[in-house]
């Protein structure tokens, strides 16, 4: 999976003959579907994530005719969800609040190849649910789009050490949680 | 038995991220048409707040060219005719208008009582 917004400076270079709007809906159909998809691993939250890309395209807009010079608006949208979803979950942490099941629902889908175990699903949505952010990002960025460590700790202007680590704890919790719900699976499934 | 890194990393790309709702492009293209007509009605207030301003200050200093007058002990200047064709002779310029108008509001019908009547100008004899 490749970055959401890198096919992005083509994209919009081969359309700035339009105005705003034009440029506005190619800068969305190239990216907001990687966008969505990264602010929600990172928020957990349907709501949340939607918000995260509405003020990251806001942001865009209001440069006003700057919007049309912009080489990388790639780059630039990828740079304001993330630091929305980041504004959203410092927020959350000054007046927690109980996400509603609305929101929270369906973080994962099927890949279009793979056919839906929703025990599984449910399952590896739970181990998730329980990273911090910071390695969900992580986990996200390597598995998602396909990025290296180092292009990894260049986008977020971290040390290759500490992405590698936050990347190895998330597999390590990974393994854990995955591994005690199947042994409650098997325990609960065991005859008396 | 706890799977290995390979196995979960297996797990994770059987699966990915939910995709955004159909509804959330609509309102992020809003965006640029919310703005054009944010901009349209700032522009509109604008002009209505000038118009409204312009309308205020014209009455006022017609108000207060109807105090002035009446302060002076003039009536009510008629602008007539035979008014308009002096204003041209006298070159029909702001200054001239002037001069004529105080001629005419000191000799126009006098408002009772104060202050004192002033000396009835003939604004005919000033023509050279």
């Amino acid at each position: 999976m490749n970055d959401p917004g890198e096919q992005v400076s083509d994209a919009s270079s081969g359309r700035r003959t339009g105005g705003p709007r034009e440029f506005l809906a190619a800068a969305y159909d190239a990216c907001a579907d990687g966008l969505y998809r990264y602010a929600l691993m990172l928020l957990t939250d349907h709501a949340a994530a939607e918000d995260a890309v509405h003020q990251a395209f806001a942001k865009l807009v209001r440069m006003d005719r700057g919007v049309l010079e912009i080489d990388s608006c790639a780059h630039y949208l990828r740079t304001a969800v993330r630091n929305e979803c980041w504004r959203i979950i410092e927020k959350r942490c000054r007046r927690p609040r109980e996400i509603d099941a609305a929101s929270a629902a369906h973080l994962l889908e099927a890949d279009s190849s793979s056919t839906v175990d929703e025990d599984e699903r449910a399952r590896l949505e739970a181990a998730l649910l329980a990273l911090p952010p910071e390695q969900r990002e992580v986990i996200h960025m390597r598995v998602y789009e396909g990025r290296t460590f180092q292009q990894i700790a260049d986008l977020l202007d971290l040390s290759i050490n500490t992405v590698a680590s936050r990347y190895r704890y998330a597999t390590d919790k990974l393994r854990q949680s995955l591994a005690c719900e199947r042994d409650e699976e098997e325990g609960s499934h065991e005859p008396e | 038995m706890s799977p290995n890194d390979p196995q979960i990393e297996a797990m994770l790309t059987r699966y990915r991220p939910t995709g955004p709702p159909a509804n959330l492009r609509d309102r992020v293209l809003r965006l640029t048409g919310g703005r054009r007509s944010r901009w349209a009605m700032a522009v509109g207030l604008a002009i209505a707040a000038l118009l409204v301003l312009s309308l205020g200050l014209d009455l006022a200093s017609r108000q207060m060219m109807q105090e002035t007058a009446l302060a002076l002990g003039a009536g009510r200047i008629e602008w007539t005719p035979e008014a308009e064709e002096m204003a041209q002779m006298l070159n029909g310029d702001g200054e001239g208008r002037r001069y004529l108008a105080l001629a005419l509001a000191a000799g126009a019908p006098h408002r009772e009582g104060f202050p004192p009547r002033m000396p009835r100008i003939d604004a005919s004899r000033m023509i050279p």
